[in-house]
Parts: structure tokens; sequence; C-alpha cells
């Protein structure tokens, strides 16, 4: 496979890191993590908790805590994200640059209708008369097949279940035709044969509109059904990173290999237990000096733990952090 | 953070809180000088002493603060007023508080029926004008202190009430009420073992508020005449004999005044300072 | 030999009147539920939300109160049974927010030999304690755990309390209500890997409730399938897995996403439209005929009974053994 040039990217990051000033002390929940995503590409970010995932989109949208900092470069649209100032952000927030999160709720005002909320964005971005975006509105929302559009958009978030919410949202997000969507886990909150609703949506809407994604979450079978490329995260670092196919059926971090030996199988032999991975994901603290994994790792090395191991070439296209793939 | 209960944790959040820290400090210091101070003197508040009579601030005299038009000395009257408002204050907040906790943590475990007719007579109470229930009550008990303690008492348990009866509403929807009544425990047990010490925030946060009210009402009441009656002091009948003579000696309204004043601030630091250690989302 | 047995359960939630003394209605949640199960075996119930699997975990040991049919304990009514305080040691349950569980206000130790309090009361402060070490122990915990607070522990650990206070009277039940949705990946596998092990080492019946399909087939030795309420497949496990019956069991089992990019991709756009109706409202037909693509009108009118198909059941009019 050819290398991609770096102006073919959409998205380019580098060396972004993010920490937080608590109490106890300073706090790194991200550590240099650097990634590209091209245009129209679904880029997966998988993890546990305490991994970083969601940081590193709030940094990129703009949201993170006041007591966070973030490092790095973020190039988007030949601009850096990160060094902009909120001003110059708002014009890229909403309008090449979309979120939706896991809770729906928290990203539609109780207080305003629906429809209103859709049209804001068209109104407040494109310009467009009330007439016109409310008309926009009303055909989004029969696009994310929400029954009856017309009378649907006239009501209030608490009239709607939690998987129209979602589709409103996506739709919110979706309506303004953004080059880069972000979600964070956008369906870990619904019920299965809802969840496969809204994935199969996402997936056809930003085919059509032509929108690249990066979507975070810890469902392995979510990242398989989704996305093009995947990051594998552990402690606020990148331990794997490729593209989907590969990466599932031959994963080379021991983290990875352990993730889908402790995810249950619907089809495949049954094993009499679950693989599992010892001990319990970091919470909080300081990074440790080696590799952030090592003190769950079953195959560690004495250099796991003193030294990181860099982020290295494994294969066409894909990286692995760790002294056992014997890459570096 | 190893190993501290949940209450450990919110005193130390408590105990980082400056403001709070000195009111607690002050508030102490006004405490001693009302229960030590007055042996510091060869006289008591009561005594009458003819020698001076209405005697100005005198630091060198026997009679630092001066006296009232009846030779007592003013010092030792506010600061023994002090023990009696102090006392009703806190043991009545501890009461009230305590009778209102109790009943309604049971109200908020129990609802349906138990809980509407246990809240509807709350209201009913709250309905009633309060100078004119705490009269009737302190008549229909006799009279004298003990009855205007139990009529102060009743009518300030009600607030308690309400809150913690919320706050054992949403307790009783808890996984871990479900995990008690998994494990056999009957409703008193839940409510005494489980209810109650998961609602200590709220009550000591709000129980501190209690005092200050319990010592407005006592000195309110004192003030309408229908309180604590001469010759024993309050600040509150202290305040009132004070308010009378305003034009023409306003030290006699300064001091019980001046000193109410202080020690209902501090306590209303001291209840921010607990709200802030015991809600730290509530900022 | 039945440990566990129910016959045509109902249960649902009482509401007060509308006036301060009227009578309080009941809200149906669960309906006409009969199932049966061996000791040492693991029962899975699998459903979205609203299918009353919770309801009815709860009801199984009474911690709601049935209001219909029966729920038979060792072969007895459990409604019957005189001295349930104390027999409620051996049927036992965990919860799905492991932290929320516990009562932030107690030490673990103290809350692990709380129940044994009840159940014997007369162990002396010594024994209390120590049994409260041994279930510690049997869950892969530490003796010192016993003076931490709740809120010192990680989701994963708090789970493990909360099973080792389930442990401590020595139960033969414990219904497991969604034990691992709120957790890691990896660490949701050591707490199944965990369960399993005890129904092993102790002979635990299991009730494990989730909405998670892949999980129940790992555990489970049958499973049931509910909707709206109601029992929509009821089969042992593998039967089942290799084969579902129902058109909800096939869509259920269709949505699932797999760690198997090459599967998944085949799989996109085939997603089930709609959405259920509500418990509050449900449906005089099939429970599922909003949403089945195999309906036909008479499936709006005629609820399907459960059949029989060869050691299996299910509820539809149209299913081809």
């Amino acid at each position: 496979m050819p290398l991609t040039p770096m102006t073919d990217n959409l998205l380019s990051v580098r060396d972004l890191s993010v920490s937080f000033r608590l109490p106890g002390g300073a706090m790194t929940a991200v550590d240099r993590v650097s990634f590209t995503v091209k245009p129209g590409e679904v880029l997966g970010i998988v993890g546990e908790s305490g991994s970083g995932k969601s940081q590193i989109l709030f940094s990129l949208m703009g949201l993170l805590a006041a007591n966070g900092t973030v490092t790095g470069r973020a190039e988007f649209q030949g601009r850096d994200l990160l060094a902009m100032p909120p001003k110059a952000l708002d014009a890229v927030r909403g309008v090449s640059l979309s979120m939706i999160f896991q809770d729906p709720m928290t990203s539609l005002n109780p207080y305003k209708r629906v429809g209103d909320q859709l049209a804001e964005g068209l109104r407040l971005h494109k310009g467009l008369s009330r007439a016109e975006a409310w008309q926009a509105a009303v055909q989004m929302l029969t696009r994310v097949r929400i029954p009856d559009a017309a009378a649907r958009a006239r009501r209030y978030p608490h009239e709607f279940s939690g998987g129209m919410r979602q589709r409103v949202m996506i739709a919110m997000a979706l309506l303004v035709r953004p080059a880069l969507l972000l979600a964070d886990e956008p369906t870990t909150a619904l019920d299965v044969t809802i969840q496969a609703q809204v994935l199969d949506l996402m997936a056809d809407l930003a085919r059509e509109i032509g929108t690249a994604i990066i979507l975070v979450t810890h469902d392995l079978g979510v990242v398989a059904r989704l996305c093009d490329r995947v990051i594998v995260l552990y402690g606020g670092r990148i331990m794997e990173q490729g593209p989907a196919e590969p990466l599932f059926a031959t994963p080379a971090h021991p983290y990875s290999r352990g993730l889908l030996a402790a995810t249950p199988r619907l089809t495949d032999a049954l094993t009499p237990r679950l693989g599992t991975i010892p001990g319990a994901p970091r919470s909080g603290g300081a990074m440790l000096p080696g590799c952030p994994f090592a003190p769950r790792c079953t195959v560690k090395l004495p250099i796991c733990e003193t030294t990181q191991p860099p982020l290295a070439p494994i294969g066409p296209d894909r990286t692995a952090a760790c002294h056992l793939t014997g890459a570096a | 953070m190893r190993d501290m209960s949940p209450l450990a944790l919110q005193l130390r959040r408590f105990r980082a809180n400056r403001l709070a820290m000195v009111s607690v400090a002050l508030l102490a210091l006004i405490i001693l000088a009302c229960f030590l101070g007055p042996y510091a003197f060869p006289f008591t508040g009561e005594d009458a002493d003819f020698d001076y009579i209405s005697a100005p601030i005198d630091l060198f005299s026997p009679h630092p603060f001066g006296t009232d038009e009846f030779g007592r000395d003013l010092l030792v009257r506010v600061l023994e007023g002090g023990q009696v408002s102090l006392t009703i204050g806190f043991l009545g907040a501890v009461v009230a508080g305590g009778i209102g906790v109790l009943y309604g943590a049971v109200a908020g475990y129990a609802g349906g029926r138990a809980d509407s007719l246990m809240m509807r007579a709350v209201e009913i109470l709250y309905g009633f004008p309060y100078v004119i229930l705490v009269i009737l009550l302190s008549l229909l008990l006799g009279g004298g202190n003990i009855a205007l303690f139990a009529a102060i008492v009743f009518t300030l348990w009600l607030t308690p009430a309400v809150i913690v009866r919320a706050q054992a509403q949403s307790l009783a929807k808890r996984e871990f009420i479900e995990a008690a009544r998994a494990g056999g425990m009957t409703g008193r047990q839940i409510v005494l073992e489980h209810i109650v010490p998961n609602c200590a925030g709220v009550v000591i946060v709000y129980g501190s508020l209690l005092v200050p009210e319990v010592i407005l009402s006592e000195s309110f009441l004192s003030f309408l005449g229908i309180g604590i009656k001469e010759p024993q002091a309050s600040w509150g009948n202290l305040i009132q004999a004070g308010t009378s003579e305003m034009e023409t000696d306003l030290r006699l309204l300064l001091l019980p005044g001046g000193l109410l004043g202080i020690t209902l601030f501090c306590l209303n630091f001291i209840a921010d300072g607990l709200r802030d250690a015991f809600d730290p989302d509530d900022r | 030999m039945t440990l566990l047995q129910t016959r045509n359960l109902d249960v649902g939630y009482r509401i007060p009147g509308p006036g301060l003394l009227s009578k309080p209605r009941i809200l149906p949640i669960v309906h006409d539920v009969t199932l049966s199960l061996p000791p040492g075996q693991t029962l899975g119930i699998v459903g979205e939300s609203g299918c009353g699997k919770s309801t009815l975990g709860r009801a199984l040991i009474r911690l709601i109160e049935p209001t219909g049919g029966q729920v038979l304990w060792d072969g007895t009514d459990l409604a019957l049974i005189p001295d349930l305080r104390r027999r409620r040691a051996e049927l036992q349950i965990i919860f799905q927010d492991p932290v929320a569980a516990l009562d932030p206000r107690m030490t673990l130790g103290r809350l692990i030999s709380r129940p044994l309090a009840t159940f014997q009361p007369g162990l002396s402060r010594a024994d209390l304690a120590a049994r409260a070490a041994d279930a510690l122990g049997r869950v892969g915990l530490s003796g010192d755990f016993a003076a931490r607070y709740p809120h010192e522990l990680s989701g994963g650990q708090a789970q493990r309390v909360g099973i080792a206070r389930a442990l401590v009277g020595r139960p033969r039940l414990i219904v497991c209500d969604e034990p691992v949705s709120a957790l890691d990946v990896s660490i949701q596998a050591q707490v199944v890997n965990l369960l399993m092990d005890l129904q092993e080492t102790e002979g635990l019946a299991l009730v494990f409730i989730s909405h998670n399909l892949a999980v129940v087939r790992h555990i489970s030795h049958q499973v049931m399938v509910m909707c709206l309420g109601r029992v929509v497949e009821h089969a042992p496990r593998d039967a089942f897995y290799a084969k579902p019956l129902h058109p909800y069991s096939q869509a259920l089992m269709k949505a699932v996403p797999e760690p198997d990019p090459a599967r998944e991709r085949s799989r996109t756009g085939q997603s089930l439209p709609g959405e259920l109706a509500s418990v509050l409202n449900p449906p005089a037909g099939c429970v599922f005929a909003r949403r089945c693509p195999r309906v036909q009108p008479r499936c709006h009118t005629d609820r399907p009974a459960l059949r029989d198909f060869g050691g299996r059941q299910a509820a539809c009019h149209f299913i081809e053994a």
C-alpha cells in the first residue's frame, strides 16, 4: 500500500497531550498522541475508562474543562485547532467540525423545540432565512427516519425516546454538512436494536455527505462495524494503530489481543472462561516511566517498565508501541 | 484518602475553610465567655448594686461596662443572658432536628399512604401562625421556660422533617437500600442504619442553620414579652429592655445586640462552611 | 429436582390512586412467565429496556411482590415461607451499579457481614468479621479491604464486594441484574469468570439478566428472551444461539456488533426499523408486531402463545422449526 502524502489529510494531530490540575497534583490524561484523518474516512479510537479517548475529542472541539491544559498541534483545514482563540474556533465549530455525545439530552436544549434547535445552526452559520432553515430541518429529520417529521419538529426533546433523540442529534450535527464529525460514545446508552439503526444511519449519511468521522467507543463490535482505521488507546497513549481488518485479524499489541480475547462472541467456539487482562485500567496519577500497560501485561519484559516503547511500524500502514513487536 | 470515612473526608474539607474555622474559634470564645465569664465577678446579673445605678462604661470600676437602672452589672447580665440563649439555641436545634430527622426519614422511606398522611400533618401545622402557636403551647404546657422551649421546638421541627423526607425518598430508591431488603432487614432497621446516617450531610447543614433560627426565635419572643421573663436575662429580653432605653442609653441595646449579631454571623459562616464541605458540587 | 420455578407469574407496580383515599392501581410489567431452574445452573434473561427483565429478577426473590401466579422455591410457594427474612440467605442479588449498591458510609467489612447478622443472629463480632474476610477472599480481594470504604473502590472491585455480600450467607441462587453492563470490557471478563468459578465451586444457581447477548451466551445454560413483559423465546443455550426461532431473537442477534470487521461490513444496512411500544400502552396482539419483518394482519390481534418445538419454546404464529 503506497504511503499517503501528508497534504491529503483532513485532520493532522501531532503530539497532542492533555493534563489536568487536580488538588492532589497534575494528572496526564493524554500523552503525545499523533494521528491523521483523511476526508471521508471513519477513524475509531477504542479504549477503556481512563484511556483519555474522550479528552482527545474535547480538546479538538475546545471543550476541555477549565483545569485542563492541552499541548500539541491539530491541523484542520490549514489551521491549528489547538492554537485558535475561542472566537476563531466558533467559526469552525458547528460549521465544518461537529460533535455528538453519549447523552443526547446534554446537547439538546430542553426548553426549545427540536426544529428550532436544528434550524439555529443553519441560520447562524449559513445565513438561511427562518423558513428556509425550518424546511431544511424537517427534511433532515425525515432523512434520519423520524416518523412524521413536520409535526415532530414542533415538539420538545423530552417527548422523544432515547434512540430518536440520538438521531436528532445526528441530524443537528450533519445538517451543516461538516467535513469532520466527532462522535463520543454515541450509541453506548442505546438498546442493541436501536444502536444498530443509529450506526447504520451514521454510516449512510456520512458517506452521502462525505463527512469524516472520529468515533470514540469502548465497544470493539461498534468499531468493527463502522471504522476504516482503528487506534487502540491505553493510559493516554496509543498502543496500536492501523486499518480495521488486519488489526482485528492479527492484533500486534498485547493489550489489543487481551481486549479481543476478553470480548465475548455470539459465534465462534466457546472457551470455558473468557480471556482476561489482569488488574484494572489506570485511574489518574502521573505517567509511568515505561509502557503504561506494563502493570497489566502478561508478557512484559524488564525493559517495558523502564523505557517507553516508541510507536513503530509493524506492517503496511500499521504501527504499535511495544518492545515485543521487535520493530524498534 | 486511605480508609477515611465519608464523614471524616467532609470534616477535613470543612477544616480547610478559613472563614468557617475562624467563626468556630470566635463562637467558642463567646461560649466560654458566657459560661465562665460571670465567675470572674463577685456578683451575679441579678444583684443590685445601689452604689452604681445606671453607671456608665468605666473600665476601672467594679462594673467595667456599667450598670442598668437597677444597678445590675451589664456585662454579667449579657453573659448570663448568653448562657440562656445559647443553651436554648443548641439544645433546641438538636431536639427539633432530631425529631424532624426521624419523622422525615420514616415518611420518606415508607412512602405511599403513610407518607401522605405524615406530610399532610406537617402542612397543617405549617399553616398555624407561628407566634400564636407558641403562645398556645406555652400556656397549655403551663408557662415557664420548659414550656417555652417545648413550644419553640414544636414549631421548628417541621422544616428539617420536610428536608430529610426528600432526602430519604431519593435514598429509598438507591440500590443499597434494595440490597438491605435483600439482606432481610426490617423497615425500622433500614431507616435507623441506612437512611438516617446517609441524611447526616443534609441534617448537619440544616441543623447548623437551625441554631441561629432558635436563638432568634427566642429573642423575638422575649422581645415581645412572651419569652424568658425578668429577672432572668436572655439576649432577647435584654434587647427589648435596651430598645425602650434606646434614646437615653445606647449601651443597654448595643452590648446584647452586638453579641447576638456576632454570634449569628459566626453560626451562618459555619453553616456555609458545612454546606460547602458536605456538598462540594454545590459551590 | 428444580430449585426455582415460576408458574404464570405476573408482576406489576402499585401506583397510588389519584385521590388521597382511593385504591392503588396496578401497572403490569411482567406477564405470564413460567420457568424452571435446576440447582447449579444459569438462566440467562435477555431483552432490551422496558422488557421487564429486572422486575422479573426481583420478583423471583420476592424483593417485589408478584401480582399473579406463583414462585416456588425448593417446591414451596415463596409467598408462604414463614421466616423469609432468614431464608433470604439462600436467595441473593447483585446489582447493575456496583458502587450505588454499597452504603457509602459503611466500611466494606461491615457491609458484607451485616446481612449475616440477620441470617444468623447468634454470631459474635469476631465471627462476623471472619466470615466477611472469608467472603472477600472468595471473590479475590485481600483481607485489608474490610477496612475500606466504597468511595475508594473501582467499579470492578465494588462489584466483587457486592458478590461477597451475596455470598456471605451461603446462597443457593444469585440473581444478577446486569452485573457487568457498567464495567470496562477487561473487568467484565474478570467478573463473568468469577461468577462461573463460584458456580462451580459453590454449586450456585444464577439468574443472569443482561441486554448483552454475547455475555449471556458465555455464562448461561438456558436462555429466555423477553419483550414488553412477555417471554417470546425460551431454549437451551446451544440450541438458541445455533438457531434462534423467534423473529425478535433473530433481530437481536443480527443487531449485536461483533469484533469482526469483514462480517460487520456485510451486515450493515439490515437494522430493524421502528421502536417498541411503551410498557404503559401494550399492544393487543403480538408484542413484536410493530417491528416484525414477517408481520401479518393476524399478529396485531391474535397474541401467539408459547409453543413447544422439541425441548424449546417460542411465541410466534409463523415459526418453521
